[in-house]
């Protein structure tokens, strides 16, 4: 009978070492697989019950912050949708976007636990809080460029040249953060698209304001210069394919610098034909088309069709900024950025510094270099020609008494609709300080639309700096 | 001999010492502070089984030391655990621990020493009140998770299986005393191989049965493999014959397979755990959610009072041992598994060191059931085999389970204080002389 007892023994004895061979299948080797199943909600409940890092502009003002609820914390926004598209949300349910998604692992702490009392704290099971987050947003500028869009669909960008920072960055419509939860079948549906942030996600053609690019390209491989002067013909034909001026203007024989002023079509479409295609594409590249632009968010990138797809037609569509060239409002704020920066386009960015719960800050970001597509000489001739046009071309309605604006404005036309107003300016000319871009989708003419808008701005962001 | 209780003592302090450590753990992970709950209850559970203790080196001083630290440390950390999960169960938990010690030291007084073989003699008493507290149910009882095991009597839910189970037991020991010879003697040849008189399989046939009125009646697939799992178990160590234990596994594997064909609520149970993942939030939740827990454990586990086991419905019952998965990781589950396999290791040890053949019988009985129920629960949560509900023993919260886990305890002390061995110096030197 013993015998037999023990030899039960041993059947309970595998049975149970059965057990542990399976709980550590479940613990180690499968435990990986199975967290990852979409139904798992622990890691989001976990993260709940972290205070989550604040986001602030970087005149202080509180962008993101979090109420106490029992045991979770509820992130709030304050601002609303003033600057949505850029923090994005939170949502338990439908996950993150925005900095609240790229800068996640700080937001929650997970990245460095500054002090030995954090340490200790944590080993107690003290929550500590997540990292602050300061962005270079200039809030009182990001809500007039909000306001400033007020029904219009559209975007605005402004940046500091010389750094990169990003000042502002508005675009209409959007979505109010506060409640994602409620609204998300309505939002995920908008056929506006308001979870767009059209600054950065948006594609638009950028008529005139590409200009700049064609423009510089001429002038930066000396091929021309602003002096010399071109025959501009209300319309030319290419290949039976028409390109005319606005309202079909007779220009007769201008300077190059004249036919930028006053947008002469055809007197570019000639210009980008002598460059020829394969210049043309580089000179675009070179200013970061077809190119990732390194930023917080996520950018789409602009494009330009690579030389060997392009017949003259093309070509001559191209270099005023038609046809298959598609930007982003960032995209010619770089551009822009590029002539107010002797020829340099510094790394745009979003987040200035990450600060532990302590106000320590862990992490800063500084200006670094990206590309540089002109020279300084070019880039003088180019802010020169900007000058002038809003001085007396078509962007007048952008001056601003007492300050030299440069800028140009673009009217980018588009299928069955009103065009794109653009424009696309920096002032003050002699020491640029700000970059602003505006676009409004359906607008109407770049000068009409998009100047007076880019002026408020411009306004604003100078009274700010001084 | 007192060696015995200073060990039982300084095992109680130990665990005493580890089990503060974890509640403190618990008490200061709490969101919103520092409270002094768990500390509080570890506190009490130990003034409890000091009192088991006391009794134990009044009444039975020759009683195994081991299994009261073993128990300690198992609901210490269901306490815990359900402290964490279900504050508002707290009271109620150590009111029946309070009952439990109660009960062991009722036990010791009643049937330690040779006293526990006047048990014998009731043996038709306890099968036919066994028998009829687990069919109560039936006719009287209330379906909770879809089975319908408990009894409703005022506020308090009761399952009568835990009870029904030491006295269906307590049956089959005395029974398989008188018939073992018989069952294990009585062959004719077929072939080469010696099988049992088709009249012994008689017992087999009633007790199958039985198991599967459970199974139909109550929906219960847990306690249905626990009886018949025990008596199997039992049956095989009183007549040794192979040929019992196969009939036995195959008659059940058919009974379950027809209930299979024919009942749905099996056949969920069945599909749920062939594949889970196919109802993730319906039919297959719990499980899932055991698994997600178990998961997220890892080795070293999120710490106690850190995990998110709430998710798992039931977790404070049946599923506790997903959360001390969770929050202990794997070499938390690893321990608790291990200090069920050592009572399980204690517990039939006494039955070889006992020379009475019923006390025999009655440990590895009583050894057995707590083996196949604290493995069955620990296998079904991890989805080893098909989910039942049953409890964990001293563990899970539950009255009745806890009630009954007490007294099983309290006979194995009783058996254990009976063996031989205590004349023979330490129990170390037993073993070898087996």
């Amino acid at each position: 009978m013993n015998r037999r007892a023990r030899a039960l023994g041993i059947l309970f004895s595998v049975a149970f070492v059965i057990l542990v061979i399976n709980l550590t299948y479940l613990q180690v080797i499968a435990a990986r697989k199975t967290l990852l199943h979409p139904e798992n909600k622990r890691a989001l409940a976990k993260e709940a019950s972290i205070e989550r890092g604040k986001i602030f502009s970087a005149d202080g003002e509180l962008l993101a912050g979090n109420i106490a609820s029992e045991n979770i914390f509820i992130r709030t926004y304050p601002q609303g949708e003033t600057v949505s598209a850029l923090i994005g949300f939170n949502s338990l349910t439908y996950g993150r976007a925005g900095i609240e998604l790229a800068y996640n692992d700080y937001l929650l702490g997970k990245h460095e636990i500054s002090s030995i009392e954090d340490y200790v704290g944590e080993i107690l099971g003290k929550k500590i809080p997540g990292n602050d987050i300061a962005l270079t947003i200039n809030f009182s500028l990001q809500k007039e460029a909000f306001d400033a869009l007020s029904n219009n669909r559209g975007a605005i960008v402004a940046l500091d040249p010389k750094t990169g920072a990003i000042l502002a960055m508005a675009t209409s419509p959007t979505f109010n953060p506060n409640n994602i939860d409620e609204n998300w079948a309505f939002l995920a549906k908008d056929p506006s698209a308001c979870l767009i942030n059209r600054g950065i996600q948006g594609l638009y053609p950028p008529g005139s304001s590409f200009k700049i690019v064609t423009a510089s390209a001429a002038i930066d491989s000396v091929m021309t210069s602003p002096d010399s002067i071109y025959k501009g013909p209300g319309e030319i034909k290419i290949y039976g394919n028409v390109v005319s001026n606005y309202d079909k203007k007779d220009f007769d024989e201008v300077s190059l610098s004249e036919a930028f002023i006053f947008s002469v079509n055809t007197v570019f479409a000639q210009v980008g034909l002598d460059l020829g295609a394969k210049r043309l594409a580089e000179y675009a590249e070179s200013f970061g088309l077809n190119h990732k632009i390194p930023f917080d968010l996520p950018v789409n990138m602009s494009t330009m069709p690579s030389p060997s797809e392009m017949d003259e037609v093309d070509i001559a569509w191209s270099s005023i900024g038609q046809a298959n060239v598609l930007v982003t409002p960032l995209q010619m704020a770089l551009v822009g950025a590029s002539v107010a920066n002797e020829g340099i386009i510094m790394k745009p960015f979003l987040v200035e510094e990450i600060r532990d719960h302590n106000g320590n800050v862990i992490k800063w970001f500084g200006s670094e270099k990206w590309l540089e597509p002109i020279n300084e000489v070019t880039a003088r001739e180019i802010t020169k020609m900007m000058l002038k046009v809003v001085e007396d071309g078509t962007g007048k309605a952008a001056q601003i008494s007492g300050v030299k604006v440069a800028g140009k404005t673009g009217t980018a036309e588009v299928a069955n609709n009103e065009p794109h107003a653009w424009f696309i300016g920096f002032a003050p000319a002699e020491a640029p300080q700000v970059v602003v871009v505006v676009i409004v989708e359906n607008g109407g003419q770049g000068g009409k639309v998009a100047a007076p808008i880019a002026k408020k701005i411009i306004q604003k962001a100078l009274e700010k700096i001084e | 001999m007192p060696n015995k209780r200073n060990r039982e003592i300084g095992l109680l302090l130990l665990v005493f010492l580890c089990a503060s450590i974890g509640a403190i753990l618990v008490d200061i992970s709490d969101v919103g502070g520092v409270s002094l709950g768990a500390i509080f209850l570890v506190g009490i559970l130990f003034l409890l089984f000091l009192a088991a203790h006391l009794s134990c080196r009044f009444f039975l001083p020759k009683a195994d030391y081991s299994f009261l630290p073993c128990a300690f440390l198992l609901v210490s950390l269901g306490t815990i655990m359900i402290y964490r999960l279900k504050p508002s169960l707290i009271w109620l938990q150590l009111l029946w621990v309070g009952i439990g010690i109660l009960a062991i030291t009722f036990v010791l007084i009643l049937f330690g020493g040779k006293n526990y073989r006047l048990l014998e003699n009731y043996k038709y008493i306890c099968v036919l009140t066994g028998i009829s507290l687990l069919l109560s149910p039936v006719f009287f009882g209330k379906e909770i998770y879809g089975a319908k095991l408990w009894l409703r009597i005022g506020p308090l839910s009761f399952q009568p299986a835990e009870i029904a189970k030491l006295l269906i037991i307590i049956f089959l020991a005395a029974y398989l005393k008188e018939k073992s010879e018989l069952l294990s003697t009585a062959t004719r040849r077929v072939g080469k191989i010696d099988v049992p008189d088709l009249k012994h399989f008689g017992p087999l046939l009633v007790m199958w049965v039985i198991s599967l009125v459970i199974l139909v009646l109550e929906k219960d697939l847990g306690s249905s493999l626990l009886f018949f799992g025990t008596f199997l178990a039992m049956l095989y160590v009183a007549t040794g014959r192979t040929a019992y234990v196969i009939a036995g596994g195959a008659l059940f594997f058919a009974g379950a397979a027809a209930c299979y064909g024919i009942f749905p609520h099996v056949q969920t149970r069945i599909d749920i755990w062939l594949n889970p993942w196919f109802d993730v939030t319906g039919k297959g939740y719990q499980i899932v959610q055991s698994l997600f827990a178990i998961a997220s454990g890892g080795i070293s586990g999120s710490g106690l009072g850190r995990g998110f086991p709430f998710h798992i419905p039931a977790v404070h019952t049946d599923f506790i041992f997903s959360a001390i998965c969770e929050e202990l990781g794997l070499l938390g589950g690893v321990a608790v598994a291990s200090v069920y396999l050592l009572i399980v290791y204690r517990g039939l040890k006494v039955g070889l060191q006992t020379e009475d053949v019923f006390g025999k019988l009655l440990a590895v009985g009583l050894t057995s059931v707590f083996a196949i129920q604290s493995w069955v629960i620990m296998a079904g949560v991890t989805k080893l085999i098909p989910l039942t509900g049953i409890t964990l023993p001293f563990m899970s919260y539950g009255g009745s389970s806890i009630l009954s886990n007490f007294i099983l305890l309290g006979l194995l002390l009783s058996i254990s204080a009976e063996a031989p061995s205590v004349s023979s110096g330490s129990p170390e030197d037993v073993i070898s002389d087996e």
